[in-house]
């Protein structure tokens, strides 16, 4: 499919290039870009746990020899299971994802690459609890990276503010063909990473995910690489956001067969992944709802030396809320089973024809669709390159 | 080596007007320990095992909470609790880790444990092979089920009851294997 569908770009590219002299050049003048590698821990709906992400990518690096993008790219193909026994999120099964763009740059004339990373370690928490393992991961990612000829600078407990500051200082020295890598490890929220200061039920001292993706697009500028590795939960929600502005980009500015195709498909896979996030939303907010109950109905009991009648009533209420979690759950992982079986066969076949891997059939985590989630960015990922690549390919045929 | 769990719940009394009243567990953060308040542990272990609960403040202070020898469960094999409520003393209340141990076997090295500071170890990497007393309390960390790094909902909190005496709702932690099995509480300063 890939094949015939470059040969076509090259002939629409070209004929367009030849009909809108103006618009072609101005296109051609592409601007000064590098690879970026947007890396998060876990999918949008999953948990990151301590001693589990970063651990698996030294794992990879240290003891298998594989470079930080190998590891990287693994690390995003399969789940990571901290409790071999379980099945679900709770018990530490989470979905790294990744998103890589543009092409590797190299340093220009004499001119040596410089190697910097900025690493930040959140362990210790102002409001909120604390965590066990981020400043011995990170130290241990900084000697490794070190070890790879890395200028690697270890910042720990940093507010949200500190942190960005950091990320964007290394980017702001940075140069043409550099190597840049931005590591955070620490609690992560639907919005953003967490700073020290940070406080749930205010949402302040918080990194927005909008301010990763403007840390690597001001490196890709520059003409740095740049990788951005969040160990957090919900980081996923970070890959996702510089996946989709490129899927964006891609339908907006896509002018060869290949990638005006491809943008339709990736339209399709974008719905497809924006249904099952919702349903884990839906579920979530509907269980918190009814668990909710059994807090405020714990608010209701009676005193510690009241009739037993009185204690009788009061947890028949309680087991009849706690059973009214379990309908809700059973309900919804029914329908996400439902969901995905719809989904599946559409994904099968384009899966088929341009000869990717099969998502996964069985759903594994009705909680969370980890699973799922990953399977659809993999193949966006994969046919996001394929229209990026006839686009560059047709950019070059022009020229 | 046959697999068991430790299981445990963990709840608070705080002082107030008309003596100690429960405090109810946050569904979606740990538990806020003030100085004063009265811990509540009930652990549900084999009653042929050695159950240990010990305390930490930021990976540097450890000190022991508890020791329940085999057969001191209040009914074999089921619950029992650990300890009859204990007052958390103004140092204890720096408390934000309590590790609940759980083992076929006396640990040796918890054996006559009381307290230990361990400065300069908070941040280091998992000890291979733990031998000084700081290392085996270090090691702890990567015993017990890893923390979520995200703002997780508690499972609901549970019962500890005891009728006519006492009512405490609690935080739930749980994990299983061989040997010697351990969970944590985290909790949050005021």
């Amino acid at each position: 499919m890939f094949d015939v569908l470059s040969r076509d770009s090259k002939t629409k590219g070209s004929k367009k290039g030849g009909g809108r002299g103006r618009k072609r050049k101005d296109h051609l003048e592409d601007p000064l870009t590098a690879k970026a590698t947007v890396v998060g821990a876990a999918e949008d709906s999953e948990y990151a746990f301590d001693d589990s992400f970063t651990p698996a990518l030294l794992s990879k690096m240290n003891d298998e020899g594989k470079s930080l993008d190998d590891a990287l790219g693994e690390l995003g193909d399969s789940p990571l299971l901290l409790n071999e026994d379980s099945a679900d999120n709770d018990e530490g099964l989470h979905h790294p994802t990744i998103v890589s763009y543009g092409k590797e740059r190299a340093a220009k004339g004499k001119r040596k690459a410089q190697k910097r990373a900025v690493l930040v370690a959140n362990q210790k928490y102002k409001h909120i609890s604390e965590l066990s393992t981020p400043a011995a991961e990170t130290a241990s990612l900084a000697g490794t990276l070190k070890g790879q000829g890395y200028k690697a600078k270890v910042w720990n407990n940093r507010t949200a503010k500190s942190m960005k500051s950091q990320y964007d200082d290394m980017v702001s020295k940075a140069k043409e063909g550099d190597q840049l890598v931005a590591y955070f490890s620490g609690h992560g929220a639907e919005d953003g990473l967490v700073g020290i200061k940070y406080n749930f039920d205010e949402n302040n001292d918080m990194m927005p995910y909008s301010e990763v993706s403007s840390v690597v697009s001001a490196a890709t500028a520059k003409g740095a690489n740049i990788r951005f590795i969040m160990d957090a939960c919900h980081s996923g929600t970070g890959a996702q956001l510089v996946r989709s502005q490129q899927i964006g980009k891609l339908a907006e500015e896509g002018e060869t067969m290949t990638g005006k195709v491809v943008s339709l498909a990736l339209g399709a896979l974008q719905d497809n992944r924006g249904e099952l996030l919702k349903h884990t939303q839906d579920r979530t907010a509907a269980i918190d709802e009814a668990e909710q109950a059994i807090a405020d109905h714990q608010e209701l009991a009676p005193a510690d030396d009241a009739p037993d009648a009185e204690w009788d009533a009061w947890e028949a209420k309680d087991d009849k809320l706690r059973a009214k979690v379990d309908k809700i759950a059973a309900r919804f992982d029914r329908k996400a089973k439902t969901l995905w079986k719809r989904m599946f066969d559409g994904m099968a076949y384009v899966a088929q024809f341009t000869g990717l891997d099969e998502p996964p059939k069985a759903v594994a985590d009705p909680r969370t669709m980890g699973a799922q989630l990953q399977a659809i960015d993999k193949m966006s990922n994969n046919l996001l390159k394929w229209g990026q690549d006839a686009e560059a390919e047709a950019r070059e045929a022009a020229k | 080596m046959p697999t068991h769990t430790l299981k445990t719940v963990t709840g608070l009394q705080r002082p107030g007007a008309d003596g100690y009243a429960r405090v109810q567990p946050p569904t979606d953060r740990p538990l806020t320990l003030m100085a004063g308040d009265r811990l509540w542990v009930q652990a549900f272990a084999p009653d042929s095992h050695w159950v240990y609960g010990v305390a930490a403040s930021g990976q540097e202070r450890f000190w022991s909470l508890f020791v329940s020898e085999p057969g001191s469960q209040v009914a074999a094999g089921e619950r029992f609790p650990l300890p009859q409520g204990q007052d958390i003393d103004a140092a204890g209340a720096g408390m934000d880790t309590l590790y609940v141990l759980s083992a076929p076997e006396p640990i040796a090295w918890l054996q006559g444990f009381e307290s230990q500071d361990c400065e300069g170890l908070s941040g280091q990497p998992k000890p291979e092979n733990p031998t000084t007393l700081c290392e085996q309390l270090h090691a702890l960390i990567w015993q017990a089920p890893a923390r979520i790094r995200g703002q997780a909902r508690q499972t609901p909190a549970e019962l500890i009851r005891k009728r006519g005496v006492v009512t405490v709702f609690g935080s739930v932690a749980e994990h299983s294997g061989e040997g010697v099995v351990v969970v944590q509480t985290p909790f949050l300063q005021p």
